[in-house]
This record gives structure tokens, C-alpha cells and sequence, in this order.
């Protein structure tokens, strides 16, 4: 025997050959399964079907424009490539146990060693008369959809028998068909497994509310010709309904039929018994997905299908051995979205379990039902069912699918009071068993191995675990998991500012601050290396200026400075810049408006106002920065820091001076905060509002800062923002008068500056700190840190330290000799080209620079005489 | 017409951008260029200077017509970037500068800003940051470190009394 010589089971695995009846998703999952074991296996797969296997979950997202491509789970070059034999059109007739061969309809003989069915099921059709029609169809394959997209085309009126999960499916189908959809249901509700009767008449209620007409408690007696439509059905209560498309989804039954016919043990309502190892009554055939029939259930949902063949895979590559999977039954829990109606369903959802406790919630002007069952002692959740809402889905899954503890109000698990948030279950809570996706078996202590092996992004993670690539009911569990993993190492990586220094911002803020070193040079002889970078120089620069408050442009920290702050100007995408003066609270005389005016027609600055209340001056050449801010420092005006991280603006309303309800001088106060703050320097640019009444129209609501006037003082609210992740700013003090106001203003911004992470607005900062708003409250209002004058002195000492660094720059030589753009020429730079549009000027396009090329050519010919006279 | 003048230099500090050639010894040895002056540049920044136009029109070395260029790169100087770095420990009295000349074109942000970025080094190799997109490109190859593809012109530079000098790549030492 070739064993006894090479006791290697991989030796022998060879010459096995594994036949495989059906493709569907669990048959080809079970394909890629055994292939993962021993890719060594010749593997044979034989297909009813005309095609190889695609999503069936997602089967009505054809309707709404996937292609079967788009549904394909592989493709014969795949399988090819894999090894896998394939035979399309093959449907198996017969099977001779004793000569371990099949036979395919066509006639076709195969050897196996091993023989896996993984046939599925087909839908039932109940047996009404007239039930064979033309315009009959049923809902479960691809060549199914084409039937019914061709049915639907000549028709008007669609109705789908069945209103379980898969008939709501199909009814979704119909409704993106374009056809008035009914559901009729035997049942006297919807989705009767998975929902309670309350449950089922929200989501009634709710499908109905979309469009669909759902008829429950209704029995079709027959199907005969029809007045207004194609068809009419007959109910038993006598009531009839008429239609031009019949759509059959009353559930599936086990393609059983193989078996059946020779002799393999089948359950009393058919399916193929398996054990826990998929092995059916005969030993060298499996059975594995819908067709199967385990402990006297049938599965028909496809995570425990994989699971299946998974286990069958396992026992196929290894026997009875140690690492064999036994199948254990499987959680059914769903949760899904049908037409737009959230539905969720764990465990016990009908609280079946003895002595099951239940807890229920009803909205229904929100159109939300919950519900959760615990056991006897309260201790563990056995079941759920939400609708409308089921943003609690992925938490309670993991409580009850993992044993975890209930907390002492399980209610609040479901619904929130006085506005807290539930308790969410965090990412750390979990153990690492934690099954994250049933679908493909996915534990948290996969996402986590993938991730220390090196996948740094969601997509990563997904396409090296498969997590989420089955039925996606996980995905945003999934990525809550692989957020907080890479944030707890992206914390650790992100903690070194960059490869130059092994400190965070706040490390080297402070370490600046202690040992007052005042140049990038000895900071990075002393406690860094290399040469410093974009990131860490600007860092250190903005320190600099928080800690000493020293002119930007010094030379010790030109060569730190981003451009912008370089050139005190926001570097536009041609490389010239733009021009922004401060306009302290959006305030501004008629003569500095006609300055502005002159100053931009003089150099042809393209002029636009800002979301700031200020005006932007575009296409300034780095050379003509000196001339233009020279005539704007002679008319009064200052630099307006739109290039720094630093205070940007304050902007206000009118207020109380004319506004009919103004309760307060917002503008008076804006200004007085602008001139304050301007020149401060901080981690990330820092904006402010003021409103002169509850009317919000400074929107100081999404402001780093924001105040709002109140009749007896200020509202202060802190740390909102717009941009990309708008957020509301929160509620941090009431009714203050001016000074406090200034005084928490102070303490809040010197403790930002001072502890907040390089680029990090005032928000993220404030959600990082430990205790967020009431411990910023604490710090603040409490000076629980005993560090409040601190804080108040080194505000001080930058508002004492001002200095506006336009008027600076001009009146220093050495800083002026930066803005030329050439050491050893007068000459522009010829690539610095604008077009007219609208009145002003605009960057050149780069078609529009070459069409002008023609323009050069005498020069260009000169050019070369003069370089041939050289 | 104007804006392609050569002769533009009315300041005395400026240099006139004519080349000026000197040689060492007497064989058909490297022959520098002047650029400009040594206190035009800034310390561990950068300048912006046209190079001599015996560099541009196509006279400069042999890989340069397959580096990046403004689309109408032939009928225009060339401009290029000189910046400085110390390498010097900031305990050492004297000062080590290294003078490093690249094209100042940006490939990528098409705009002639790279002498506007920030220098510094990624392990250990000198690299500037540009200031539009901050790619980076090393200093010493040309070769930007996130798409290794794109490789821009780099000069062979040097300090030489109190004048920042270029040599003329058919002369260079390889």
C-alpha cells in the first residue's frame, strides 16, 4: 500500500477525487474551503445550473442594475487557475454508491472518492390549481430574474405569494420592476419567523406605508382568468384579487432528490441527515447547505451553510483528526433592510425559551418597534427583534451570542432616556472569540492577527479575512472592530511625530517649554536626528510661537515654516499667492474697502469675499507680496493670518447697535476677541463667531469658539467646526459676563495649544481628552488642575508679544530679500499666466498655456541665436 | 518678450546670469558655472535662480529630455532651486553647508515652487517637500520617494568663493 511506504496523507490526497453537485454559494464555498486545506485535492465540480456560482443574497440588486457578472463569486478562469474541474449544465441523475461513480444527465460518468452534495433547495410552489401558468414564476436563480423581467415587462400588476424574508425580497423586486406590488400571506403576519406578531404589524404598517399592499391571513384557493388583469386569485374568506404576475416565495424545500432516489436517509419532511461532520448515511457522501437536514433542521440562510462546508471540508482534508470542525448548529440572526425598512431578528425572537423575560418598546409616531428577551435570571440576552431601527443589532448580537453580561437596566440597551446613548458595546469589550461575521467564520482575533500582520485599512482587513463579504450584515461591526484596533496602533505609531523625533506634539511642547530651547537646531541635535521633515519643522515652529511667541519669519525658523507661512500667504495651486488683511469682526470703513479696491486693481488681484467676512486678493507674485502689503500696512490694515495655524477669524452679526433683536453688542465683542487672540498660535487653525441673540446668524454653533449673546450675558460654546466633518459646538458655560467669558476663553485656548496633537481641531482634541466636555468644564471653570493662572499668563504673554509680521517683514531687509523670486534675475516667472473670466483674472489652463505658445516663438528663436553667439 | 529678458540684473548683488566659466587645470576637466552669491542663499532653505541659458535649450546632460519639464520648457530658461543645508552639529563653531541645486519645476503640482518647500531628510537621505502636493524629492538623485518613477534634474553644485557654482554636466564627473 503507497500509505505504509509514505505515511503522508497529502501523498495519498492526490489520487483522490472529490466530486461536487451544485454550485451554489455554499457549494463553492466549500470548493474554496477544501482547496485552503490541501490544494493538492482534484476537485470536480458538476452544475445544474448554466452558470458557476453567484450571490444569491443579493439576487434583487439585479433589478436595480447589478449584472449576474456583478453577482458572480468566481469565473472559469478562476477555476482554472485553482485547478477545479468544472462541468456547467450537468445535473447528476444518478449515483452508484458501490462503484463510487455519478452520472449526469447527459450521460456523463464520474469516479469519486468523496462525493459532496450541496444541491440547495428549490421554492415551493403550493399546490393551487392553476398554478402552472405562464405568468408563474418563482424567485431563486438568476435565469428566474430574467423570466421575471421579461413577465414584468407586459405586465402591470405583480403580487408575491409568501411574505417571509425571501417573498419581501421578491416583492422589492416587483416594486423596482415598476409594478403595483401585493403580498400575500398565509400567515397572519409578515416574516413570521424571525418577527412577533407586534413586530410583524409594524412592519406591515411600514411596507404598506412604501407602496406595497400586503394581504395576510389570505389562502389562495386557485387561479383563474381575470377581468382587469391577467390572472385573478381566490381567496378562502371569498375575497379575490387580480394580477398579471404571480411570484411564488412559501418558503424552500431541500433538492433532496438524489438522495431520495438512492437511498440515503432522508428527514420525515425531507432533507439529507447529516451528522456533525456533514457525512450523510453513507460515509463517503456529504451533504452541506439547504439540502441538509442536521439534529432535524433545515438551514436556510448561508452562514451556516459555509459553516457546513467548512466542516466538511475539514473532515475531507483530515479525518477525524484534531483540527477537524465539527459543525455545531448556527446562529440565525439577521438583520437586514427590506424596501428601506430595517429589520433585525436574534436568537429567540418569539421567546419561546422557559421562564424568558421580555422587554418591549414601541414608537409608533417613529415607526420603531424593539424588543429583547433575556433569560430567567436576567443575566444574558436570548433574543431580539427590531424594527425600523436596528442601530442596536451589531451590540446585541455580540451580548447574546458571546454570554456577555447584561448590564443592570437591559432596556438600555435598546432605548435611550434623557438622551443618553446607550451603551454601545465597545470594540473592547469583546473577547477575542468573538465571532465578528458568521458568514465566513470570523473572529475578532482574525481581524485583530490580520491587522498585526501588517493590513492597515477596512478594505485590507475585508479582502484577507473575507469578514463581511457574505450576507455584509456585519459591516459596520466590522469596521467599528478594525477602527478601534488601528487606532489603538495608530496611537502607538502616530505617538512619534515623525521619523526625527520620538515625541508627540505635546511631548515636544512641553519639552520646549522646560528646557526653553528656541531653535529647531538644538532641538533635534539634542533629542531628535536626521534632518527634520514637512511635518516635525512646522511643529516645532508652531511651538515656538505658542511657547516664546517670536516673529515667524526669524531667521533661526525660516526654514521651518510651511510656505505659506514663509511667504505669509496662502500659496494658490500656480504658486503665486493670495492677499488677506484682518477684518476684525467683519467690520470695515468705506476708505479700507476702497484701499482694497485700489490696491487690487493696481496689481490685477482677482477678489473674492470669504466665508470669514473677509476679502481674499488672488495671483499675487511671490515678488509682488513686499508692494502689496506695503500699501496695505500704509492704509491701516494688518496681516490677516489666513496662512497660519493660528486664529483665523471672528465673525459676528450686526447685534443690538441695529439689529431689531440683537440683545448684545456681538460686533463690539468680536472685534475685541479678534484683536485679542490675532497672531496666536496653535496646532490647527482656530475660528470664532459671535451672535447677538439666540437667532444663531453668526452660526457660532460650528466655531472652535463660539458665543452667543444671551440677555443677561454670553453662552459660551466650544469646539465645533464645519469643513469636512461638520460638528456642533458644545453648550460649555451660560449667561457669562465679558470678563469670565475672556478669562474661560483664555484658559481653554492656552490649554488646546498646549496639549493638543499636531493638525488636531479643538473638537477631536476635546472628544480625546478623557472625560471630554465636563472634564474640560472640570479644568476650566474648576481649575481642577490647579493650572488655571498658568494657563491666563501664557495667553497674556502672547497677547502682550503681538506683532503683526507683514509690518514686521516689510520693515526687515533680510526678510524682505525672500520674496524675490529669482537671486540672479529681475525675470517673472513665465509660467505664471492668467486668462480673463467674468471681469478678472484666473490661472491659465495648461491647454490655454500651450495654445499661447505661439506667442514665444520669435523669443524662443532669439534664444538660440544668443546661445550660439556664446 | 520682456518677461524672457536676460538682461536684468540692476541691483549690484545681483549676478548677471551670463556664464562665467572657470576651469581646473587644463585638461577638459570640469568647468563650473556661477550662479549667484553665497549670502543669497538661506540657511537649511531655499533660492530660486534661471540657470545660465548655456544650461537650457536642450544643451544640458543626456538624461534631460526625459525628465519632467513645463510644457513649453524649451522656449524658456530654466529655473532651478538651490538650497542649503548644515550638517553641522549645533555644539560645532564651524559650519559644514551643503549646497544642493534641483529643478525647480514640480512635476506633479506643475508650478515652478520647488525652492518654496520644506528640506529636511527621510532615513538619512536630504529630500525636499513640495510645497504644493509635499511629495518628496531626494536632493541627491531627483527621485520623488512616493512615486519613484518621476525623477527631476539635479546639478552637481558647489561653494566657491563666496559664489554658489554649477558644473556643466558635459563636464562632470560622473
Amino acid at each position: 500500500m503507497l500509505d505504509t511506504v509514505h505515511p503522508d496523507t497529502t501523498t495519498l490526497a492526490l489520487h483522490k477525487q472529490i466530486i461536487v453537485v451544485g454550485n451554489g454559494m455554499v457549494g463553492h464555498h466549500f470548493v474554496e474551503q477544501l482547496l485552503a486545506l490541501n490544494s493538492a485535492l482534484q476537485i470536480c465540480v458538476l452544475s445544474g445550473e448554466s452558470r458557476l456560482a453567484y450571490d444569491r443574497v443579493h439576487l434583487s440588486e439585479f433589478f436595480s442594475g447589478k449584472t449576474p457578472e456583478d453577482l458572480a463569486l468566481t469565473d472559469p478562469q478562476s477555476y482554472k487557475e485553482l485547478g477545479v474541474e468544472f462541468h456547467l449544465d450537468a445535473k447528476v441523475v444518478s449515483i452508484d454508491k458501490g462503484a463510487k461513480t455519478v452520472t449526469t444527465a447527459s450521460g456523463l460518468h464520474f469516479s469519486y472518492e468523496q462525493l459532496v452534495l450541496a444541491t440547495g433547495s428549490f421554492p415551493f410552489v403550493p399546490p393551487i390549481p392553476g398554478n402552472d401558468q405562464e405568468h408563474c414564476l418563482v424567485y431563486r436563480t438568476i435565469d428566474d430574474l430574467y423570466d421575471i423581467e421579461k413577465s414584468a415587462k407586459c405586465s402591470q400588476v405583480g403580487v408575491v405569494v409568501g411574505g417571509g424574508l425571501l417573498g419581501l425580497e421578491a416583492a422589492n423586486a416587483l416594486k423596482e420592476a415598476g409594478l403595483t406590488t401585493h403580498v400575500v400571506e398565509f400567515a397572519p403576519q409578515l416574516m413570521a419567523v424571525q418577527v412577533d406578531q407586534s413586530g410583524g404589524r409594524l412592519l406591515k404598517d411600514k411596507i404598506e406605508a412604501l407602496g406595497v399592499n400586503v394581504h395576510t391571513q389570505k389562502a389562495t384557493q386557485e387561479i383563474v382568468k381575470g377581468e382587469k388583469c391577467r390572472y385573478r386569485m381566490n381567496f378562502a374568506d371569498g375575497s379575490h384579487l387580480e394580477t398579471d404576475l404571480i411570484l411564488f416565495s412559501a418558503g424552500i424545500r431541500p433538492s433532496d432528490q438524489l438522495a431520495r432516489e438512492f437511498s440515503l436517509e432522508l428527514g420525515e419532511r425531507g432533507g439529507i441527515v447529516i451528522n456533525d461532520y456533514c457525512q450523510t448515511s453513507d460515509s463517503d457522501i456529504y451533504a452541506i447547505g439547504e439540502c441538509a437536514l442536521w439534529q432535524n433542521k433545515i438551514f436556510g440562510l448561508v452562514a451556516p451553510g459555509y459553516s457546513m462546508a467548512r466542516s466538511a471540508a475539514s473532515h475531507i482534508a483530515f479525518g477525524d483528526g484534531e483540527q477537524t470542525l465539527a459543525f455545531e448548529g448556527a446562529d440565525m440572526s439577521t438583520k437586514l433592510k427590506l424596501m428601506g425598512v430595517e429589520v433585525g431578528s436574534i436568537g429567540d425572537a418569539h421567546a419561546n425559551t422557559e421562564g424568558a423575560l421580555v422587554y418591549t418598546y414601541e414608537n409608533q409616531p417613529q415607526g420603531v418597534y424593539k424588543k429583547i428577551v433575556v433569560d430567567s435570571s436576567s443575566t444574558y440576552l436570548i433574543g431580539a427583534v427590531l424594527i425600523g431601527d436596528t442601530s442596536n443589532y451589531d451590540t446585541l448580537l455580540q451580548y447574546a451570542l458571546n454570554k456577555i453580561e447584561l448590564p443592570e437596566n437591559p432596556e438600555s440597551l435598546m432605548i435611550s432616556f434623557d438622551g443618553e446613548q446607550a451603551p454601545a458595546l465597545g470594540a473592547d469589550a469583546l473577547p477575542m472569540s468573538a465571532s465578528i461575521c458568521s458568514c465566513h467564520n470570523v473572529t475578532k482575533s482574525d481581524v485583530v492577527s490580520a491587522i498585526e500582520q501588517g493590513e492597515t485599512s477596512l478594505a485590507g482587513v475585508k479582502s484577507c479575512t473575507k469578514a463581511s463579504s457574505g450576507c455584509g450584515g456585519c459591516a459596520s461591526l466590522l469596521k467599528t472592530v478594525v477602527d478601534f484596533e488601528l487606532e489603538k496602533r495608530g496611537v502607538e505609531v502616530k505617538k512619534d511625530i515623525c521619523e526625527h523625533f520620538a515625541y508627540s506634539r505635546q511631548e515636544l511642547f512641553n519639552l520646549v517649554q522646560v528646557t526653553q530651547i528656541k531653535d529647531f537646531d538644538s532641538l533635534i541635535d539634542k533629542h531628535g536626528k536626521g534632518l527634520g521633515c514637512d511635518i516635525c519643522k512646522p511643529a516645532a515652529a508652531s511651538i515656538f510661537a505658542s511657547v516664546h511667541n517670536e516673529f515667524v519669519l526669524n531667521q533661526a525658523h525660516t526654514s521651518l515654516q510651511d510656505t505659506n507661512d514663509t511667504y505669509l500667504g496662502n500659496m494658490q495651486k500656480d504658486g503665486t499667492y493670495s492677499v488677506v488683511p484682518r477684518v476684525a469682526g467683519g467690520e470695515i470703513t468705506p476708505e479700507k474697502l476702497i484701499l482694497l479696491g485700489e490696491v487690487a486693481k493696481k496689481y490685477a488681484l482677482y477678489t473674492k469675499i470669504t466665508g470669514g467676512q473677509r476679502i481674499d486678493l488672488f495671483g499675487a507674485r511671490v515678488e509682488q507680496l513686499p508692494d502689496i502689503w506695503q500699501a496695505l500696512v500704509d492704509g491701516g490694515f494688518e496681516t490677516g493670518h489666513a496662512y497660519a495655524k493660528a486664529l483665523r477669524t471672528v465673525k459676528s452679526c450686526v447685534g443690538s447697535t441695529w439689529c431689531r433683536y440683537g440683545v448684545q453688542d456681538s460686533v463690539g465683542l468680536a472685534i475685541d476677541l479678534e484683536n485679542r487672540y490675532k497672531g496666536l498660535r496653535g496646532p490647527h487653525k482656530i475660528k470664532f463667531a459671535v451672535s447677538g441673540c439666540t437667532r444663531e446668524c453668526a452660526e457660532a454653533q460650528s466655531k472652535d469658539i463660539g458665543v452667543i449673546a444671551t440677555d443677561k450675558g454670553w453662552n459660551l460654546y466650544v469646539c465645533g467646526n464645519g469643513g469636512m466633518k461638520p460638528r456642533h459646538g458644545d453648550l460649555f458655560a451660560t449667561d457669562l459676563d465679558t470678563q469670565t467669558l475672556i478669562t474661560y476663553i483664555d484658559r481653554i485656548l492656552s490649554f488646546y495649544v498646549k496639549t493638543a496633537d499636531r493638525l488636531q481641531r479643538t473638537a477631536t482634541w476635546m472628544d480625546n481628552l478623557e472625560g471630554g466636555l465636563a472634564y474640560l468644564q472640570k479644568v476650566i471653570i474648576e481649575d481642577s488642575l490647579s493650572i488655571a493662572k498658568e494657563l491666563e499668563l501664557q495667553m497674556e504673554n502672547v497677547v502682550n508679544t503681538y506683532q503683526c509680521e507683514w509690518k514686521t517683514a516689510l520693515s526687515d531687509t533680510q526678510s524682505r530679500k525672500r520674496f524675490r523670486q529669482f537671486v540672479n534675475s529681475d525675470a517673472k516667472d513665465v509660467n505664471i499666466q492668467f486668462v480673463e473670466e467674468r471681469g478678472q483674472i484666473r490661472p491659465a489652463t495648461k491647454a490655454e498655456k500651450l495654445k499661447d505658445k505661439a506667442s514665444f516663438t520669435v523669443t524662443n528663436e532669439q534664444l538660440i541665436d544668443l546661445v550660439e553667439e556664446v | 518678450m520682456k518677461e524672457l529678458t536676460l538682461e536684468a540684473p540692476n541691483s549690484e548683488k545681483q549676478v548677471k546670469p551670463q556664464p562665467s566659466l572657470t576651469t581646473e587645470g587644463n585638461k577638459f576637466e570640469t568647468q563650473w558655472l556661477v550662479l549667484c552669491n553665497e549670502d543669497d542663499l538661506v540657511i537649511n532653505s531655499g533660492v530660486c535662480a534661471l540657470l545660465p541659458d548655456i544650461l537650457s535649450n536642450g544643451k544640458t546632460g543626456k538624461d534631460a529630455s526625459e525628465l519632467q519639464k513645463p510644457p513649453y520648457q524649451s522656449l524658456v530658461q530654466e529655473q532651478v532651486a538651490i538650497f542649503t543645508v548644515n550638517a553641522s552639529k549645533s555644539s560645532e563653531k564651524s559650519h559644514k553647508i551643503k549646497v544642493y541645486v534641483i529643478a525647480n519645476w514640480d512635476p506633479i503640482g506643475e508650478a515652478n515652487v520647488l525652492y518654496r518647500g520644506i528640506i529636511g531628510s527621510i532615513d538619512n537621505e536630504p529630500m525636499i517637500a513640495s510645497p504644493l502636493y509635499k511629495q518628496h524629492y531626494s536632493l541627491i538623485t531627483g527621485i520623488c520617494f512616493e512615486q519613484a518613477d518621476l525623477k527631476i534634474s539635479t546639478y552637481e553644485a558647489r561653494l566657491h568663493n563666496g559664489k554658489v557654482e554649477i558644473c556643466l554636466p558635459s563636464t562632470c564627473a560622473d
